[in-house]
């Protein structure tokens, strides 16, 4: 085996301690070796020039590099051999310098280890051969799963890209819960003058295929080509021919308190899904509609001008979807309070969340901007219980924010709204990132009826009844505190929807431990999960306030683009496992653990087969083979135990 | 094996088995810091700890290795979501395996850590060789039981 080694100074340069000669005479009497060059600077262009061009000279059948780390340097190295007309994964490199000259201060010894470093790269080389990467077609359309702010920000991206686009949203409507807020904060635009550019966008967009009342049901395939199967459940109103005037509304019989609000609104069998709601078409809700309790009510088909457009008969459907990349960008809830009894919310007529409060204030709310719900009369005295289930072990375990700049907002308005009420807010930590919640919270500070008090154990938090008052609030900072108040709003963190764990199961998409969809790293790569193809954007992958999100979404979008571009074919690293079927027994070990689910077993043969495009080369599936029949390319058995002997010498 | 020479103190040889995310890139930091790492570590670098298998560990004993030090990402830090986790259940057999076969337990280890943390890959490395300076070369041939059925 003709084989090159180009042996690099940098390491004496840092003052390492290695004798040159002595590993040059060394190595050059090796049988395999056919020339040895001591060069200045592998790296610098200069290097890089003198080794294309000795490569191309003497044409060597296996090259072995001993310099810095392989991690840098390989691959511009693979490309200069590549570029030499030789196949990159002919090349072994061994770092000599951070791992021997810089780091072993006697001589010899570093001469004696370097010795058998390059040895071992030699040795290895040898055992090494020519892969080719793989070309994968890719399919250019995007799914984006969830049409709140991150999702419709995606989407527009996408499509701006020119890619056609399907949006997958489970609501009737899009906007997330951004649209139907009254104020955002810290900027306190109306969330639904915020959303409605990026709404009418999408709907107006020639490249985006909107599917509402539609989930995710089904996911096969591997970045550039996924197989997606969306099941959609019926709206019993053709959106196309829908006018959006609302007259089948008011006739229908079926009135009913809202479920989505608690006790504070009703709603009809049919009605739009909030107001202003878009798209401007109404849905029926079949469980509610007379017709599904053995009536044969038709009067909204009656009242709609329409002729045709209300449909009894529409079904649930299944229609599959083919794309090269998964935007997820489902959004999060609002951590149920119900899971702490104490607080009374559910039980206590004064006691509302933050989102009801929310839904109060806004003027298209269910009580028209009335802060009315379950109270009596308008309250005076009011509490904002921060951080209602946050920073908690056993409920949410983590900070979720957005919810202090959600409390300051609240207080606020609530203040300016109620000229004879005081707001006190009960809070924990005060989360403030970023110059406006701080100028919020100055606000807030500044304000002659808003007050701040700080509690320290969330499990002393306490609501009860009380003759005079609405409620008793009881909370232990330096001293336990107690007051009575009308109001009670508590503010509870943002946490994983109830969806999370079906679609992380679907895509194969890793969840963090407080179950959000985990991103690639910790602190980079936040808009990517950990399977290629899938993107990760929005209060999904953490807790983030509308205008993260819609940053979020738009950083999704360009990882899926530059993921799965037209025309391009995806090249895939051939370092990685194969199944050798012949000494498979069939017995699964590997499917098991593979976590990417590259791994297929087919029944037929009852043999194991990897997937490349899935596969991610990290050779546990090759460790775990009982029968030694997978192989991982370029880590294969005889190349570790031949490096193994061979540094050890 | 590195039998210990007359009036030189036994310098344990260590193979290193390093993931390339983390404990690898460690291990580059740490060389740029020029601290002093022991001549007889020698690493080898692979994708990650889950394509550790005993084979493996058991050819570096058979080749010379006085112990053996795998080093992945921290729980939860996997660059493969959690290969890392099967590496640590796959060790926990091997180190039954090992003194099955004579060699004690301690000679193998398993440590997490980050390409950050260069400081205690040092003082990692350096434990583990006192340690194994403590048992002394492995002498595999006086060592192997032999079980008999009764």
């Amino acid at each position: 085996m003709r084989t090159a080694v180009f042996y690099c100074k940098c390491g004496e340069m840092g003052g390492g301690r290695i004798d040159l000669e002595r590993v040059a005479r060394t190595i050059a009497a090796l049988p395999e070796v056919a020339s040895f060059h001591a060069l200045e600077l592998t790296c610098s262009s200069a290097g890089v020039k003198a080794m294309r061009q000795l490569l191309v000279d003497e044409r060597p059948e296996r090259v072995v590099v001993a310099a810095s780390s392989p991690r840098e340097l390989e691959p511009k190295l693979r490309r200069v051999m590549a570029d030499a007309g030789l196949n990159p994964y002919l090349l072994a490199m061994t770092n000599v310098r951070e791992q021997i000259a810089w780091v072993t201060p006697d001589r010899e010894a570093a001469t004696d280890k370097a010795i058998a470093y390059v040895r071992a790269a030699v040795r290895r080389a040898a055992l090494q051969v020519p892969l080719l990467p793989l070309a994968v077609e890719t399919d250019p359309r995007v799914a984006v799963i969830g049409g709140g702010p991150a999702g419709l920000a995606a989407a527009l991206a996408l499509a701006g890209a020119g890619r056609d686009v399907v949006l997958v949203e489970q609501g009737p409507a899009l906007g997330g819960a951004a649209v139907r807020l009254d104020q955002v904060h810290p900027g306190m635009e109306c969330g639904s003058c915020l959303m409605d550019p990026l709404v009418t966008g999408v709907l107006d967009s020639p490249r985006i295929e909107v599917l509402l009342l539609a989930r995710l049901a089904g996911a096969k395939g591997y970045l550039g080509n996924f197989e997606l199967g969306i099941a959609r459940r019926p709206r019993f109103v053709v959106a196309e021919s829908c006018i959006g005037c609302g007259d089948c509304v008011p006739v229908c019989p079926a009135v009913a308190p809202d479920p989505r609000l608690g006790e504070l609104g009703t709603r009809r069998a049919i009605g739009f899904a909030f107001p202003g709601a878009m798209p401007n078409v109404p849905v029926l809700d079949a469980q509610a509609c007379l017709r599904s309790h053995g009536e044969s009510c038709t009067l909204c088909q009656v009242a709609c001008p329409v002729p045709g457009t209300i449909r009894y008969d529409d079904a649930a459907a299944l229609l599959e979807r083919k794309v090269g990349a998964v935007v997820l960008a489902v959004g999060a809830s609002l951590y149920d309070v119900g899971r702490l009894p104490a607080l009374g919310w559910g039980t206590l007529s004064g006691v509302h969340t933050s989102l009801e409060v929310e839904r109060m204030l806004s003027p298209d709310g269910p009580t028209a901007g009335q802060l009315r719900g379950r109270l009596a009369a308008p309250p005076r005295r009011i509490a904002l219980v921060h951080c209602a289930g946050a920073m908690q072990a056993g409920h949410c375990d983590y900070c979720s924010v957005v919810c202090c700049g959600v409390a300051l907002k609240l207080g606020l308005a609530l203040a300016e709204r109620l000229p004879e009420a005081t707001v006190t807010h009960v809070h924990r930590e005060l989360c403030l990132p970023g110059p406006e919640d701080w100028a919020l919270y100055e606000r807030a500070r500044a304000h002659a009826r808003v007050s701040f008090r700080r509690y320290e154990r969330p499990e002393a938090l306490a609501v009860s009844a009380r003759d005079d008052a609405a409620a008793e609030l009881t909370w232990g900072g330096h001293a336990t505190e107690r007051g009575a108040f009308d109001l009670v709003v508590l503010c509870p963190p943002l946490a994983p929807g109830p969806g999370h764990a079906e679609l992380a199961r679907l895509l194969d998409v890793g969840r963090d431990r407080h179950g959000f969809f985990a991103p690639l790293g910790p602190s980079t790569g936040h808009a990517t999960s950990r399977i290629r193809g899938v993107m990760l954007a929005g209060t999904c992958q953490a807790p983030m306030g509308v205008a993260a999100s819609v940053t979020h979404g738009a950083a999704a979008a360009g990882q899926a683009l530059a993921m799965a571009v037209p025309g391009r074919t995806i090249e895939v690293d051939p370092c990685v496992a194969s199944v050798d079927a012949v000494r498979c027994s069939g017995c699964h070990v590997c499917v098991g653990v593979c976590p990417y689910k590259a791994i297929a077993f087919d029944q037929a043969t009852a043999r194991a087969s990897v997937n490349p495009v899935l596969c991610t080369g990290c050779g546990t599936c090759v460790a775990a083979c009982p029968a030694a029949a997978i192989t991982g390319a370029h880590f294969t058995h005889a190349q570790l135990l031949s490096e193994i002997r061979e540094v050890l010498q | 094996m590195s039998a210990p020479v007359e009036g030189r103190a036994f310098e344990p040889r260590v193979l290193g088995l390093l993931c390339t995310h983390c404990a690898y890139a460690c291990a580059d930091n740490a060389g740029g810091t020029r601290a002093s790492v022991p001549a007889g570590l020698r690493t080898i670098r692979l994708m990650c700890t889950g394509r550790v298998e005993p084979s493996l560990v058991l050819e570096a004993f058979g080749a010379g290795a006085d112990g053996v030090l795998i080093m992945g990402c921290h729980p939860g830090g996997c660059h493969y979501k959690e290969q890392n986790y099967r590496a640590v259940q796959r060790q926990r057999i091997l180190l039954r395996l090992l003194d099955q076969c004579g060699v004690e337990p301690e000679r193998c280890r398993f440590d997490h850590v980050s390409a950050a943390e260069s400081t205690r890959y040092l003082e990692l490395v350096d434990d583990f060789v006192a340690a194994l300076r403590r048992l002394g070369p492995l002498r595999l041939e006086r060592r192997t039981r032999v079980h008999r059925p009764h």
